[in-house]
This record gives structure tokens, C-alpha cells and sequence, in this order.
């Protein structure tokens, strides 16, 4: 068997694989981009508990592994008497963890902001809330497009780690395919086209709405 | 002592220190109604910085600020009830950069007065035309000169309808061909009895637009008066010497 006739045989279990990969990277996703806006909000709030918290939260989660997390959650919360579904243990393990990076992406892009923008918002009557959707936000939003998207991609590849926790995903299927086949190079290769592929449309996609943000003005 | 109606800022022994450096030391100012009053002296003497107590962006150490004879809270919702009544202006502009001219001058009434829309338009094009920059309107603020931009600055603040203005040296940061447009306008706000606290380097101005000089250095008031008293005969050694190097400056 060729390569292409082992394509033409298994490209269809894993493109269901690479589905599920998709699945778990987007609601990690948005988990992670509800979360991070919350954390980014409580490192810069005025309220040091929030702050402490926020601190307290990026520091652990960036400075542990994922598939350390991963493993907590999944194998560690049972014990506690909570069992979880792989499926949600891993997007609540994915999107905790890209928490902590989003709201590190979102602090620094807010803080890139010139300082007398607030003063001027504030200077006109407006309250921090206001200032910060209506003046702050605004600016900062397409400084933040570029490193979120690079989160993005860092998700979708660091999802092949929940095939640990048996999780049937693309690597997952890779993993199967190559011991029902004996052909581990093919069935490996094939599963980093499928992440290439899907990087790549990440990567292509953000590049036009980049482009078409700046057209905006 | 008694309330003062006519009274529209007020400063009492107002002090600020960052860390062991002492900007404001004791200051005693009282701005009333329809008054324009400049500020001026050495850099670093804390003239801005006492602007700035006056709308909440720094806090006095001790002493006490006053607008419309209510001190200034230290709640941040009041705070910024309060901030409504002061139009500020600052040294470099702050014009939002993501909105246009005409956005910049009517962000105010919307977000903060919640005026209708229309409304909040027109008011903001007659604005523009006061400052004569209606053709500028839709221009982003990266495409205005340095005066241009803050003159839609100087409309962006009058947008709130404020009682008074407060303006941080705010022809510093522009070319010196660009800084008469911008005298020129607070000039014709001045005619019309806007009450102004003016932080300022430029004497000529300050001698023609003020009301009263207030000559400061190193945290305190030095001495003050109307221009002609304080520029023609200063009777501080200090005042003197500062209005000798402005003149003829130290380094010809």
C-alpha cells in the first residue's frame, strides 16, 4: 500500500478525527477568550483581592504543564467526586489553560495604550467602564488580533495532548491507525498535514481580517 | 471663611508629594467666575500638576479641592459627575486616535450625557465651525496638524458645556508656526467670560488674555497679581529673575 491508496483509505477517519480537534480548540477557546477578559480585567482592577487573584492565576497556569492540568482535572477531580466526560475535561483543561495566556495577551495590549487616552476619557465626565469599551477597547482590539490568533494556533496544536485522556481526535486517530496498520510514519504524517492544513487556514483567515481591519481605518 | 458663590475653583493648603519629592507646597488659589487666570513659572515648578488636582487626575496629599464650592469626591462615580463641569485640555492633545474630528467632539454628550444623537452632531459641527475646522470634520486626527488637533481638543472639552476650563500648557507640544491658531481661539473663549485656568508658557499671552498671573516655583505661589503689576514692576527677586531669563534666555 502506497501512500495515496493509504490516504484514499483513512483520510476520511481522520478528517472526523480533525473535526473533533476543531471542537475541542473552539470551545477551549472560547472558554479561554471569556475567562482571559475576566482575569486581564481583575490584573487591572483597582481592587487588590482581583489583582492578587489574576496574578495568583496567570502564574500558575502558564508556569505548569497543560498535560499536567489535563491530567488533574480529568484523573485528580474524580477523586474529589467530580468525574467529567473526556470531552469536557479536556475543552474545561484547554480553555483554563489558554485563560491564563489571553489574559496576559489582553493586560499588555490595554497597557500599550496611552495612558493620557484614559485621562482624556475620564476628563469628559466618562466612568472607567465607559472609557474602557468606548475609548480603551477599541484601540487595543487590533494590537490583540495577531497574538490571539498565534493562541489560537498554539491551541489547536497543544489539543493533541488530550488524545492522553482518550479522547478521539486526530491524534488520537493517528495513534489508532497506526497500530491497526503497522505504518506509524504514514499515519503520523498524515495527522500533521491535518494540523498543518488547519494552522494554515487559521493563519490565511486572520491575515484578511487583519487587512481589513487596518483598511477601516 | 464665608461661602463664595462667585467662587468656581477653589484650592486650600494644597500639598502633593511623590515619595520625597514635595511638587505642591501649600497652595492657597481661588479661580472666580468668568475669570481667566494663567499660571506660569519654571519647569517643574508643579503649575501642572496643580491643574491636575483640580480635575481629579492627581490627588493632593493634603489640602482640600473645591469646584462650585463642593469638594472634590473621592468617589469615582461622583468623580466623574464633577468632571463634567471641567473642560480639560491637555499638553499633547489626547484626541482619540480610532474616532474623527467630528467623533472626537461629540463622544462626550453621547457616552456621558446620553444626548441624542442628532443632537449631540449638530452641536458638535457648530463647535468645529468655532474653531473653524467644520471642513476638518470627518478627518481622522492623524491627518491634523499639531493645531488642529487641539483645537478639536479645545471643542471636545467645550462639547460638555463645562463651567470651567482647565488647559495644560496647550500650546507646548506645537510648532511655532501652528501655536497662534490655537491662542487665537482661546482668546475668543476668553471674550466671551469663559472662566479658564491657563498653565502657560508664553508670557506675551498670558500678559494679554489673564485677568490675574500667578507666578509659581518650586511648589509654592511666589507672588501674583494682574499682568501689568506682575510682568511690568515683580516684586519677588525670584519673579524677577525667572521673567530675565524668559526674556533674554540664560543659555544666548
Amino acid at each position: 500500500m502506497n501512500f495515496f491508496q493509504f490516504l484514499s483509505k483513512y483520510a476520511g477517519t481522520f478528517a472526523q478525527g480533525a473535526l473533533v480537534t476543531v471542537e475541542l480548540t473552539l470551545c477551549g477557546l472560547i472558554i479561554g477568550l471569556i475567562l482571559g477578559v475576566l482575569v486581564s480585567l481583575m490584573n487591572l482592577s483597582h481592587i487588590w483581592p482581583f489583582r492578587w487573584f489574576a496574578r495568583l492565576y496567570t502564574w500558575v497556569v502558564r508556569g505548569t504543564p497543560l498535560l499536567v492540568q489535563l491530567f488533574i482535572v480529568y484523573y485528580g477531580l474524580p477523586q474529589v467526586g467530580l468525574q467529567l466526560t473526556p470531552f469536557l475535561s479536556a475543552i474545561i483543561a484547554l480553555g483554563l489553560n489558554s485563560a491564563g495566556y489571553v489574559a496576559e495577551i489582553i493586560r499588555a495590549g490595554i497597557q500599550s495604550i496611552d495612558p493620557g487616552q484614559m485621562e482624556a476619557a475620564e476628563s469628559l465626565g466618562m466612568r472607567y467602564g465607559q472609557a474602557m469599551r468606548r475609548i480603551i477597547f477599541p484601540q487595543a482590539y487590533r494590537r490583540l488580533l495577531p497574538p490571539i490568533v498565534n493562541e489560537f494556533v498554539a491551541l489547536l496544536k497543544d489539543s493533541s495532548l488530550v488524545s492522553t485522556i482518550s479522547m478521539t481526535e486526530l491524534m488520537r486517530i493517528g495513534q489508532t491507525v497506526s497500530s491497526s496498520t503497522f505504518m506509524p510514519m504514514q499515519s503520523y504524517i498524515t495527522a500533521a498535514l491535518f494540523y498543518l492544513a488547519m494552522t494554515s487556514i487559521i493563519v490565511f483567515f486572520s491575515g484578511k481580517l487583519e487587512r481589513w481591519l487596518e483598511v477601516r481605518g | 471663611m464665608p461661602m463664595d458663590e462667585s467662587v468656581v475653583l477653589r484650592g486650600r493648603a494644597v500639598s502633593k508629594s511623590f515619595g520625597q519629592l514635595v511638587v505642591l507646597d501649600g497652595i492657597d488659589i481661588a479661580v472666580e467666575k468668568g475669570e481667566v487666570v494663567a499660571i506660569i513659572g519654571p519647569s517643574g515648578s508643579g503649575k501642572s500638576t496643580l491643574l491636575r488636582c483640580f480635575n481629579g487626575l492627581e490627588t493632593p496629599t493634603s489640602g482640600t479641592i473645591e469646584v462650585a464650592g463642593q469638594p472634590l469626591s473621592r468617589n469615582r462615580r461622583e468623580l466623574a459627575k464633577q468632571r463634567e463641569h471641567l473642560g480639560m485640555v491637555f499638553q499633547r492633545f489626547h484626541l482619540f486616535p480610532h474616532l474623527t474630528a467630528l467623533q472626537n467632539v461629540m463622544e462626550g454628550p453621547l457616552t456621558v450625557k446620553k444626548m441624542d444623537r442628532r443632537q449631540a452632531m449638530d452641536r458638535a459641527y457648530m463647535l468645529l465651525e468655532k474653531v473653524g475646522l467644520r471642513d476638518k470634520a470627518n478627518a481622522y486626527p492623524s491627518k491634523l496638524s499639531g493645531g488642529q488637533q487641539q483645537r478639536v481638543a479645545i471643542a471636545r472639552a467645550l462639547a460638555m458645556e463645562p463651567a470651567v476650563m482647565l488647559l495644560d500648557e496647550p500650546t507646548s507640544a506645537l510648532d511655532p508656526e501652528l501655536v497662534g491658531e490655537v491662542l487665537q481661539v482661546i482668546q475668543g473663549l476668553a471674550s466671551e467670560g469663559m472662566t479658564m485656568l491657563l498653565v502657560t508658557h508664553e508670557m506675551a499671552f498670558a500678559r494679554h488674555v489673564a485677568d490675574r498671573v500667578i507666578f509659581m516655583a518650586d511648589g509654592k505661589i511666589v507672588e501674583e497679581g494682574p499682568p501689568e503689576a506682575l510682568f511690568d514692576r515683580p516684586q519677588s527677586p525670584r519673579t524677577q529673575q525667572f521673567l530675565q531669563n524668559v526674556a533674554r534666555p540664560a543659555h544666548m
